[in-house]
């Protein structure tokens, strides 16, 4: 009888050491996916600065471009290039317009998927639109709330044809760096600050 | 008695055996036309006009079809058009679908069908951006469109830097509608989104047509059940098919409409539905002849002329009437049809001589008409002579009706015959002078007898789409397809100032797509030799951060391009753009011909002027609008001048058998009624066509029938009052028949029902009022 009622403390003891050291448990373990998304559809409105560079196989050096990314929620995004050139390209719901001091073109993000999948991706991060992204990419996430990074990969063949993944780095609800790597191996680094 | 018997059954026989050989041959070999093209001239003067109307009739723009979707939201719209548009081009009778979606995917393209266009698109436009400087800016936009994100060039940028052929194949969007909304195609005024289908039908007849546009039906059905969404659609099949069922349903009540009220109208005067159904026979047997003999020697039988025939019903059945009207049940049937024998035969020959006058004219359409009236008169003649008594119950009574001893009562002094000639006479110099201007109708489609709703809507979706223009058209032709290309290129060279000073939109030709070899090859010259593109690339891209070697897929295809041997339009024909410009170049009659449109022309008259002040460019200048007026008073003023004849020959023909007071008496009644009818037409804001000129004709022929039997002397009141009954028996199913028709949603069976209502409704009245009732001693 002794021994079992050893047992029962034990097991009591266990059961609230266990219960106690539960939070601080959870601050060293990965963020889920459903974290990172509350924390960002919480933010209405975002603007932050940015500098792209784009490698591709043809260019000797990357293409580098300077601007701004505003987000109002739930789905405008506009990304503004301020250097070397004025470049602005806009979505708002279904439509991108793309606009250059020769040219302006607007397209259908349904009709060109390929075209839209990583300012689309964007959006539904910033927005937390769970089911959107779940819907276009395979996820995953590693990484605590702090210091998060984010790798989604196009389930549409289509899509994948162009773009081989999306990766983003980010700190609670805010975005650091995103590394697009297309099907051919050309990839863009976009890092990000002065959120505001 | 015996002889009677023995020639009923001969003449039983020969009917029986006709009718059923006529049947049998038309089973097999009729041929029913319905377009307009077909009842057109032969020989007329201007061919072009034809080629164009036939062109457009059955070449590939009567193969498109336009669907107007709107009710809901725009984005529902767009999004139903793209479903429509990946669903319908699954079908197998349909080619492509066009709703602004873009069609290029560079990427693909170059690699499939394409290939040999992309091969040759040095040589299918024109090359001057091989500078340094041009180079430079090329390559400079497409860093930009790189920085933008715009990738779709990325994979043909080492081969084609200056993005030459997806320019080319941008040509292809100029000349659509270019309003999108939501990445489809929108009206102008973007509510409605707009789908192009084109057709792929081996066999381009009504049926393959009516089954392709219920496909395309049960598709739009799918997507758009249960929503708010209004789908109009129309083009050349569908307005033929429209068409069609238009003139089945109109045929199906008014026949059943008129059954009825025949039916009516016999038990009422004759108290038998039996004797309606032995009036018929005269009937359907000169149908059946009519065809029969029109399609042996035309070899077709053109649609309108089977509308027209059924209007062959008013003259017709009067002939049994007037047969059993004149009946005594005392009497055999067949001496009855012995007594009223001369009058009959009288009428239908000098009616039939009448559509005689009809004959060469050139116009296919009303020689036709006059084989198809001649026999139908000539054979209902025949089977009321020999065939219709036999039929008849000796015992068989009419009723004796009130308004018989009345109007049998009714004398009309010289006087009052002459005021009311004056009058009439009047009321038409009134009408007809003051209307002068706008009496006749210039417009063509008021031939076609598609619905007049079907025609205003396809306007308006064709206007929506931004359909080629055809009524101003440059036409050029020959057997030898570069000469016709190198001849439209300068034609199109000549035209350009119109551009320039904006006084048209656009100018089309085929040669935006395709250039005459000579072209090509100096296209080909201004290429740069190798050297020189190695040195100006190698200047342009000096600040630029291309990798070294990267644009050598371009030079080798510069170098390769100079060696090309022109494409010619067969080769081309053979590429995915030929159905993009089958409506432009296209085989015919063993010629090449090429069309060039023009869109958005700011002034007509501006234009017609200058066009006349190039005596080069006006013999290939086509005015469709202008010619088929032109063409269209040509036919009615052939048509009104052979109704002149005609009448002038009925009156030569009475003129031999009818003193000359009593030939007054005959004729002037019926005139009177002509001009009547056609005051009142005028009167009423309806445009005379040829159709009411082809009334006119009918109405002398029923109204010298009336005439005629007036004009036959009486012994008894008793025998007067049979024929009275029988012309007005006659009038009735008439006016009956035509006043339905003249409800008909068909314009030219509307056309044909109201003229001869007036007409009909004036031959009696008037016919009675002229007439001497002469009574034998």
């Amino acid at each position: 009888m002794t021994s079992g009622k050893m047992n029962k403390i034990n097991k009591l003891l266990l059961i609230i050491v266990l219960l106690f050291s539960l939070p601080a448990h959870a601050a060293k373990v990965d963020a889920s996916l459903t974290d990172v998304l509350n924390l960002f559809s919480q933010q209405q409105k975002s603007t932050v600065d940015f500098k792209e560079e784009k490698y591709t196989s043809f260019l000797e050096q990357p293409i580098v471009s300077i601007g701004q990314l505003e987000f109002i929620a739930p789905d405008k995004l506009a990304k503004y290039i301020v250097e070397p050139e004025k470049i602005s390209n806009k979505i708002s719901g279904d439509e991108l317009k793309i606009k250059t001091a020769h040219e302006t073109h607007t397209i259908n993000l349904k009709d060109h998927p390929e075209f839209s999948a990583v300012l689309t991706s964007i959006i539904n991060v910033l927005s937390g639109n769970h089911d959107a992204l779940n819907n276009d990419f395979n996820i995953s996430i590693k990484g605590p709330i702090n210091s998060w990074q984010l790798v989604l990969v196009p389930r549409d063949s289509f899509v994948h044809g162009y773009i081989d993944s999306i990766k983003m780095q980010g700190n609670q609800n805010k975005l650091s760096k995103i590394i697009v790597t297309e099907a051919n191996k050309d990839y863009s680094v976009t890092h990000i600050s002065n959120h505001r | 008695m015996q002889t009677l018997q023995r020639t009923t059954f001969i003449a039983h026989i020969g009917w029986l055996s006709l009718l059923l050989a006529s049947l049998v041959y038309l089973v097999s070999s009729l041929h029913v036309v319905s377009d307009i093209s077909q009842f057109m001239p032969e020989d007329h003067e201007n061919k072009d006009v034809q080629l164009l109307l036939d062109e457009l009739q059955k070449g590939s723009t009567a193969r498109l079809l336009i669907i107007r979707l709107s009710g809901e939201d725009t984005k529902q719209l767009a999004s139903i058009s793209k479903q429509l548009k990946q669903s319908l081009e699954k079908k197998k009778n349909i080619s492509l679908v066009h709703n602004g979606q873009q069609a290029f995917n560079l990427q693909q393209l170059i690699n499939s069908k394409y290939k040999l266009l992309f091969d040759y698109r040095y040589l299918l436009a024109e090359n001057s951006a091989f500078s340094k400087e041009a180079l430079s800016a090329s390559l400079k936009q497409r860093l930009t469109e790189l920085r933008s994100g715009i990738t779709v060039f990325k994979n043909t940028l080492a081969t084609d830097p200056q993005n030459h052929f997806a320019q080319f194949l941008y040509r292809l969007q100029e000349r659509a509608n270019n309003t999108h909304q939501h990445g489809v195609w929108f009206d102008k005024e973007k509510t409605s989104a707009l789908l192009l289908v084109e057709l792929k039908l081996e066999n381009f007849n009504l049926d393959n047509q009516q089954r392709a546009l219920e496909e395309i039906n049960t598709e739009v059905a799918r997507f758009t059940t249960g929503k708010s969404i209004t789908v109009d659609m129309s083009g050349t099949a569908s307005l033929a098919v429209k068409t069609r069922s238009s003139i089945q349903s109109t045929t199906r009540w008014l026949s059943s409409i008129a059954l009825v009220l025949m039916s009516l109208l016999f038990w009422w005067s004759y108290r038998s539905a039996r004797l309606f159904f032995i009036a018929m026979l005269p009937l359907a047997s000169a149908a059946i002849a009519a065809l029969t003999v029109t399609n042996i020697l035309f070899q077709q039988v053109h649609g309108i002329i089977i509308a027209f025939g059924i209007t062959l019903l008013g003259v017709c059945i009067d002939y049994p009437v007037h047969l059993f009207s004149h009946h005594k049940h005392t009497q055999d049937p067949q001496q009855t049809v012995l007594s009223i024998w001369p009058t009959l035969r009288l009428g239908v020959t000098t009616t039939a001589l009448a559509y005689l006058a009809m004959l060469g004219t050139g116009f296919s359409g009303l020689s036709q008409l006059a084989v198809f009236a001649i026999t139908g008169l000539i054979v209902s003649l025949l089977v009321t002579r020999w065939i219709v008594p036999s039929w008849l119950n000796l015992n068989f009574n009419k009723q004796d009706h009130y308004y018989l001893t009345h109007l049998s009562s009714i004398t009309f002094s010289i006087k009052t015959r002459a005021v009311a000639a004056i009058i009439v006479i009047l009321f038409s110099a009134v009408v007809l002078t003051v209307n002068n201007q706008s009496t006749w109708s210039e417009d063509i489609s008021d031939l076609s007898p598609v619905p007049a709703e079907a025609k205003k809507l396809d306007q308006a979706l064709r206007h929506s789409i931004g359909a080629p223009e055809v009524n101003h058209v440059f036409l050029i032709k020959d057997h030898d397809a570069e000469r016709v290309l190198q001849r439209t290129e300068s034609l199109v060279d000549q035209l350009t100032v119109l551009k320039q000073d904006k006084r048209v939109n656009n100018i089309f030709s085929v040669t935006q797509f395709i250039p005459s070899q000579q072209t090509q090859r100096r296209n080909q010259q201004q290429l740069p030799q190798r050297e020189v593109l190695l040195e100006s690339l190698n200047n342009a891209t000096t600040s630029l951060p291309f990798k070294k070697n990267f644009f050598t897929p371009f030079i080798e295809d510069i170098t390769a391009s100079k060696e090309l041997k022109p494409i010619n339009v067969a080769e081309f024909y053979k590429t995915p753009l030929a159905k993009h410009i089958k409506q432009d170049l296209f085989f015919k009659d063993n010629n090449w011909v090429s069309i060039i449109r023009l869109s958005g022309v700011s002034d007509d008259t501006a234009l017609i002027n200058w066009i006349d002040a190039h005596a080069e460019l006006k013999p290939h200048y086509l005015n469709l609008r202008q010619a088929s007026s032109s063409l269209m008073s040509d036919y009615q003023q052939t048509a009104l001048t052979r109704l002149l004849i005609g009448s002038l020959i009925i009156g030569f023909i009475l003129l031999l058998v009818r003193p000359l007071k009593r030939m007054g008496s005959i004729l002037l009644p019926v005139a009177l009624s002509v001009l009547f009818s056609i005051s009142i037409q005028v009167l009423l804001g309806t445009q005379l066509n040829l159709f009411h000129i082809l009334a006119l004709l009918l109405i002398v022929g029923i109204g010298l029938d009336y005439s005629l039997f007036f004009d036959r002397s009486w012994r008894s009141l008793e025998d007067y009052q049979h024929r009275l009954h029988g012309i007005f028996i006659s009038a009735s199913s008439t006016l009956i028949t035509f006043g339905i028709l003249g409800f008909s949603e068909i314009p030219v069976l509307s056309a044909l029902g109201q003229t001869v209502t007036y007409g009909v409704l004036g031959c009696f009245v008037l016919t009675l009022m002229f007439n001497i009732k002469r009574e034998k001693a």
